[in-house]
Parts: C-alpha cells; sequence; structure tokens
C-alpha cells in the first residue's frame, strides 16, 4: 500500500532527521503506533524520514523513549505554504494589488492611433473618434467597434472603409481612404509616338497634327502638338500667343516587328542518356559534414544540378541541410540536318523572336517570312515579319501606354 | 516438537482446504518488482537498515535485502515498500 502522498501534500508533512544509536527500534515503535512514515533513508549519522504533522508528537514521545534525537528538516506542504503567506501578508497583499491594477489599467483605452490614412489627417479622425464616444479614458466595455466604425464612416465620407480593433490598451483605427476615379489630365502636353511606323490615318481631337498619313515615324517623334494657333486676325491686329492644350487624337500606324533566327545544317545535340551518378553531403551550419557517393564523375560530358533540403527544420537550433549533387550524363549527338529541315528550325526560331515583340490584343495583319544570308558556312537564315496596325500616340508625360 | 507439529497440521489443512499459506502460515508475502522495488507484506519490523542492507524480521526469521540507494518508501505496521537498486533478497530462518 502507497501511503496517500498527495493527501500529505495538502495537509502539509515535516522531514525529520533522527540521530542516535537505534534508530531502527525508533522506527520499529513507530511502526507498531502505527504512525505512517515514509522515503526512511539513511544517513552516515542520521536518519531522515517524513511524517505527517499530526503524528510528530507522537513521534517526539517514542523518541523519548528509543533515546533518539529528532529534529525538524524541512516543512513541506500546502498547509505550511499557506500558513507562510499569512505571515507575509504584505507580499500577498502587493502581489493581489500588482495583478488587479494590471488589470484594471488594462481593460482601458489609453492610446488611439490612426493607420492607413494618406491624405485625411491622423488628428481629424482621432477627433471624430472621441465625438463617437472613443477617446483615451474610456473603458474598453463600453466601446462597440462596429458602431464606432459605422459612425465615423458616416461623419467622414472621404473613408470608404473603417475597422476598429484593440491590441492591449490601444485602439487601433484602420482606415482606407475612397480612391478617386483618374480625372483626365488637363495639364497641356503633346502627343509622342510610342513605337516605329508608318503613318495612314490621323486623328485629331485637339491640338495640331505634326504628321501625316504616308509619313514615317520613329519613336519619340512629335505626333500631334499640344497648342492652338489661331488665325491671323483679318483686321490686322497682332497674332495672339498660341495656347497651350492638351492634345488629343489618334495616330494609327502600321507597324512591324520582326525576328531573325538561324540554324545550323549539322546541329548538335545534347541528349541525356538516363545515367547519372550521386553525391550526398551532410551539411551542419554551413560546414560539410558527411559525404557519401562517387566524388569522381566518370562521364566525359554532364549536366549537375544541386537541391539543398533542409532536415529537422524547427526541432535543432543550427541549421542541417542535405545537399544532393546529381551529375547526368550526357551524349552530343552531331545531326545532320537537309536544308529544308535546317530551314524550318531557323523559321520557327525566328517567329519565336518575332511574335514575344507583339504587345497584347494587337491583331497581325499580315506575315512575311523571307529567307535571309546568315553569312556563315553551313548555317541557314530566316527573317520574320510581322505587319500589324496601332495607334502610337501616347502622352509624352505618362509613363507606359 | 510441538510447535513443528502444529505448523505441519495448519499446512495440511491450508492443503485440503486451498488457503492462501501466507495467511494460514503467518508467512511475509514478498513482491519484486525489477530489481527497483521490493514490497514485504506481514512483516515483523525492521532490525538494521542502511542504504546498502535492510534487514527485516519476519514470523520465523529475517529477510535480507541488501543492495544500493535502498530507501523505505513506506513503513505501515504491516507492510513495508523498499525502493532502490536490489541485488539480492535472502531469507534466515
Amino acid at each position: 500500500m502507497s501511503i496517500p502522498k498527495i493527501r500529505y501534500a495538502v495537509t502539509g508533512y515535516l522531514e525529520i532527521s533522527v540521530t542516535g544509536r537505534a534508530t531502527e527500534k525508533f522506527i520499529n515503535l513507530a511502526m507498531q503506533e502505527g504512525i505512517p512514515l515514509w522515503n526512511i533513508r539513511h544517513g552516515p549519522e542520521y536518519a531522515v524520514l517524513n511524517a505527517d504533522v499530526d503524528s510528530f508528537f507522537d513521534l517526539r514521545h517514542l523518541a523519548k523513549r528509543s533515546g533518539c534525537r529528532l529534529r525538524i528538516k524541512r516543512r513541506a506542504g500546502l498547509a505550511f505554504l499557506i500558513s507562510r503567506l499569512i505571515r507575509r501578508r504584505g507580499l500577498v497583499i502587493g502581489l493581489l494589488f500588482f495583478v488587479t491594477t494590471l488589470y484594471t489599467l488594462s481593460s482601458f483605452v489609453l492610446f488611439v492611433s490612426v493607420e492607413g490614412n494618406e491624405r485625411i489627417d491622423s488628428e481629424h479622425i482621432r477627433r471624430l473618434a472621441a465625438d463617437a464616444g472613443a477617446r483615451p479614458g474610456v473603458p474598453k466595455w463600453r466601446l462597440n467597434k462596429d458602431e464606432l466604425a459605422h459612425q465615423l464612416i458616416l461623419a467622414e465620407p472621404e473613408l470608404a472603409w473603417v475597422g476598429v480593433q484593440m491590441r492591449g490598451t490601444r485602439m487601433v483605427i484602420e482606415v482606407k481612404e475612397k480612391i478617386k476615379p483618374p480625372v483626365a489630365l488637363e495639364r497641356p502636353g503633346h502627343l509622342v509616338a510610342a513605337k516605329d511606323g508608318l503613318v495612314y490615318r490621323v486623328m485629331v481631337i485637339s491640338g495640331v497634327a505634326r504628321v501625316a498619313p504616308g509619313d514615317t515615324v520613329s519613336k519619340g517623334q512629335l505626333l500631334i502638338e499640344g497648342a492652338l494657333r489661331p488665325q491671323a486676325q483679318q483686321d490686322g491686329t497682332a497674332i495672339p500667343q498660341a495656347v497651350a492644350v492638351r492634345a488629343r487624337g489618334e495616330v494609327w500606324a502600321q507597324v512591324w516587328y520582326e525576328g531573325y533566327g538561324e540554324a545550323a545544317l549539322v546541329e548538335t545535340e545534347r541528349i541525356p542518356t538516363g545515367r547519372h551518378v550521386s553525391v550526398w553531403t551532410l551539411l551542419i551550419d554551413g560546414q560539410p559534414v558527411l559525404r557519401v557517393g562517387r566524388q569522381q564523375i566518370p562521364y566525359i560530358d554532364y549536366e549537375r544540378s544541386a537541391v539543398r533540403s533542409a532536415l529537422f527544420r524547427g526541432i535543432l537550433p543550427f541549421p542541417v541541410e542535405l545537399l544532393t549533387e546529381s551529375s547526368y550524363e550526357i551524349e552530343r549527338r552531331k545531326q545532320r540536318l537537309a536544308p529544308e529541315q535546317a530551314r524550318k528550325l531557323a523559321a520557327e526560331r525566328a517567329r519565336f523572336l518575332a511574335e514575344s515583340q507583339l504587345p497584347a490584343g494587337v491583331a497581325v495583319l499580315s506575315v512575311t517570312v523571307t529567307d535571309q544570308d546568315p553569312g556563315r558556312e553551313g548555317f541557314v537564315g530566316v527573317r520574320h515579319v510581322l505587319e500589324t496596325r496601332e495607334n502610337i500616340a501616347k502622352d509624352e508625360d505618362s509613363g507606359g501606354d | 516438537m510441538s510447535g513443528k507439529s502444529a505448523g505441519k497440521w495448519r499446512q495440511n489443512l491450508a492443503d485440503l482446504l486451498e488457503l492462501p499459506r501466507e495467511i494460514v502460515l503467518n508467512l511475509p508475502r514478498l513482491t519484486v518488482i525489477g530489481n527497483l522495488q521490493c514490497y514485504l507484506e506481514n512483516h515483523r519490523g525492521v532490525i538494521e537498515y542502511s542504504s546498502e542492507i535492510i534487514r527485516l524480521s519476519v514470523n520465523g526469521g529475517e529477510l535480507i535485502i541488501s543492495g544500493s540507494d535502498l530507501i523505505i518508501r513506506y513503513l505501515g505496521s504491516e507492510e513495508i515498500a523498499i525502493d532502490g537498486t536490489i541485488n539480492t533478497v535472502r531469507y534466515e530462518f
């Protein structure tokens, strides 16, 4: 039978040292009296044992009979802890006071901060929030966050969304301002060419056209000038100054995109044979520790790949990685192409280059594929030209299209 | 002589009625768990104890437990539990 240790942990027990010649006798006496003892261990001079508090007086009586001396080494258990705390009342009161103060202070809003505003002044939003009842010093339980967010949106029409959240004692009002639709640029400016092309149609809404259909324009060239020049007055008064306006209009032009590709009549292909060797390296904290695998690569031509994978992430305090380096054997195979095949290959490369320049959403009007002498022996060259029609006018001060 | 025959008689009775012998013959019952723990019922007291050896009085002799780091985990009027590393358990009748 084990003694109910949990019970004694609550009611309290004593650790007693017994000094004397006949500690066995003392123990047997206690046993006969039915006093439960536990954890009896023999020290060099004395025995140490645990006993509950109530039986200590009986034990003292027995000690006198057996000629032993008792000394209390330690008082343990909840009962002693409580009595110690009662003796140190000030500490307990201070502790309770601290916890209560912390709890009380943390249940108030002490700071109000505003996030996400760009145009609206934070102070202004804070004032609106204070009008709605959220100012520093307000207890948290009196705040209705959704209600506050609603009131702020109603009070300030510039706000599109308001979120209120508590971060400890700080109330964070997160706002999102309304984004006004971009208004048309009213500043004076010219229209210039976005790319090279052959103009075939000019449509001016405001400004003066500086190109005519049939003109070749290069990128950046002025197309429509943002100025109004009134005609000379009939009555001979002075010609008024040109008025700067925003140039508007469209300039449609034929635009070409071209790509050039070559192919050798004898192409070397690199074909993986499927054979490979791998070397595994264990890295600890970036240092190679263990290397397993073939160090020498038995291939003449090969491609390497290395994969690092972290092991035991989050378990060990330093990074452990496994580096797998694989070498794949490559066989070079020379392939003699028929001129027709080589031309097809070159055309494919040229087409890819040309089409990759094409802007999205532009229809190709015509495609011209021409052979071109690459100027090298054993090669075939192909030029691939795409023709489109686009509006190439753009604002000179705008970044893109 | 008479004590011995009385013991014989009790043993025969215990055999006949299939009673547990430790109750009929008032013998100690010892349970040893590995070499970690030893639990003895029906003892008569502690004769000697230290961290190497514990001698217990039982009916008709003594039981000697030796080992290292021995402590008496619990001592009651009928039973005793010993913890530690137990090397030998020996009867001396």
